[in-house]
């Protein structure tokens, strides 16, 4: 689901302010960012997303590239707002629980889909929680928005070595989580 | 680490046989990763969002080339910049100086090779007696110092206090609060003692000093 071969109009219209151009970046960017910055433990995701879309529309001249590399340069900026927002509140990212209240529920509720769904959801919660958090933007950066090693190493502002120790010690945490 | 990074990118690529029970465990633990992270809905968000977007960019609408005066800017805070940092270093200069008890401004005249035409009151810094204007502050002479009760200064300005403040056209002849001298009285103190005695001299109206002498008797 990309822009695709239309992207470089729709940049050039969003260069030039036009609000439809806006509209459709943002219809198109907008879902992934949101579920990588509650992946992170955003304490107020929603916003941390009105604040990516302002700093696109503010850096925008600066940037150069195509489809991929404009995906790319937008989680760059999530990242960047989201170590902002840890540092801004002095603290570490909380740990991403869906529902702390449903995780542990009695059994019965198994039966219906959705609870199921949101236990699952809690139990993934809990396993990615003994990752680091750039052990988890590693692992969420590579396996659900599949960027590649150098793409991650870009948005995470690392070498692709230390993105390769990152997945090295990701994967040996949740050996050890799931053994 | 090289076997863990294979296992990465076989966990990327899905090639996961049965040989490792436990890459399997991961490769498994990552598919529920996948499925449980769906896209979320933003539409809800969307309005707010773009308005803020919107706000962003004050020239929404307008071709992109119109904002691009940066260099007129970047000068503009380059030159507030330059005379914030002049002014700060020059207080900084000035306190430091004012630190250690020395004049800045004479400090920095009695640097050499600084033209002596320049130096206030073009005075050789060598000799600073000689210099064309007096240094020290008038003292006011309507009043004897306390400090100094029968100094040379005292007996100075006695005559002129004596004599009354010089009547001008505007007093008439009533001279001025002796309790509390003004400058005027200074100034004419300081020209008794250089011996310039003309009336032009302290700049007010000429009076006869007949007319002085008799307002003062009046007075008296």
């Amino acid at each position: 689901m990309a822009i695709g071969s239309r992207f470089p109009q729709v940049l050039q219209a969003a260069a030039d302010g036009l609000e439809w151009a806006w509209a459709e970046l943002y219809q198109e960017y907008a879902p992934p960012l949101l579920r990588f910055l509650r992946s992170q433990g955003a304490a107020d995701p929603e916003d941390l997303l009105g604040d990516c879309f302002v700093q696109i529309v503010t850096h925008l001249g600066e940037f150069a590239g195509d489809e991929a590399g404009f995906r790319s340069w937008t989680f760059t900026i999530a990242r960047s707002r989201l170590v902002d927002s840890w540092r801004r509140a002095g603290r570490r990212p909380v740990t991403p629980v869906a529902d702390p209240t449903l995780v542990g529920r009695p059994a019965q509720h198994h039966t219906d889909a959705a609870d199921a769904q949101l236990l699952q959801a809690g139990d993934v919660a809990e396993i990615l929680a003994v990752l680091t958090p750039d052990q988890r933007a590693v692992v969420s950066l590579r396996f659900v928005d599949r960027f590649s090693l150098s793409e991650t190493a870009e948005i995470l502002g690392r070498s692709e070595g230390s993105v390769k120790l990152l997945q090295h010690r990701a994967i040996r945490a949740l050996r050890r989580a799931l053994g | 680490m090289g076997d863990d990074n294979t296992d990465f990118d076989r966990l990327l690529a899905g090639d996961i046989g049965a040989d490792d029970p436990k890459l399997s465990q991961v490769a498994a633990f990552l598919d529920r990763v996948q499925t449980t992270q769906e896209l979320p809905g933003v539409a809800e968000l969307e309005a707010a969002h773009i308005a803020r977007v919107r706000a962003s960019l004050p020239v929404l609408g307008t071709p992109r080339t119109q904002h691009r005066e940066r260099p007129a800017g970047r000068t503009r805070r380059l030159l507030v910049g330059l005379a914030v940092g002049l002014v700060a270093s020059l207080s900084a200069g000035a306190g430091v100086a004012a630190a250690f008890g020395v004049n800045p401004i004479e400090a920095i005249t009695n640097l050499p090779g600084f033209p002596a035409q320049l130096r206030p009151g073009g005075a050789d810094p060598k000799n600073p007696n000689e210099a064309g204007t007096p240094t020290s502050i008038p003292q006011p002479t309507g009043v004897p110092s306390a400090d100094h009760p029968g100094d040379g200064k005292g007996q100075t300005a006695r005559p002129t206090q004596a004599g009354g403040p010089n009547p001008s056209a505007s007093n008439k002849g009533r001279g001025q609060d002796k309790a509390h001298p003004t400058p005027k009285a200074s100034k004419a103190s300081d020209k008794a003692k250089s011996g310039d005695d003309s009336p032009r001299a302290t700049g007010k109206p000429s009076a006869d000093p007949t007319k002085k002498d008799k307002s003062d008797k009046d007075k008296d």
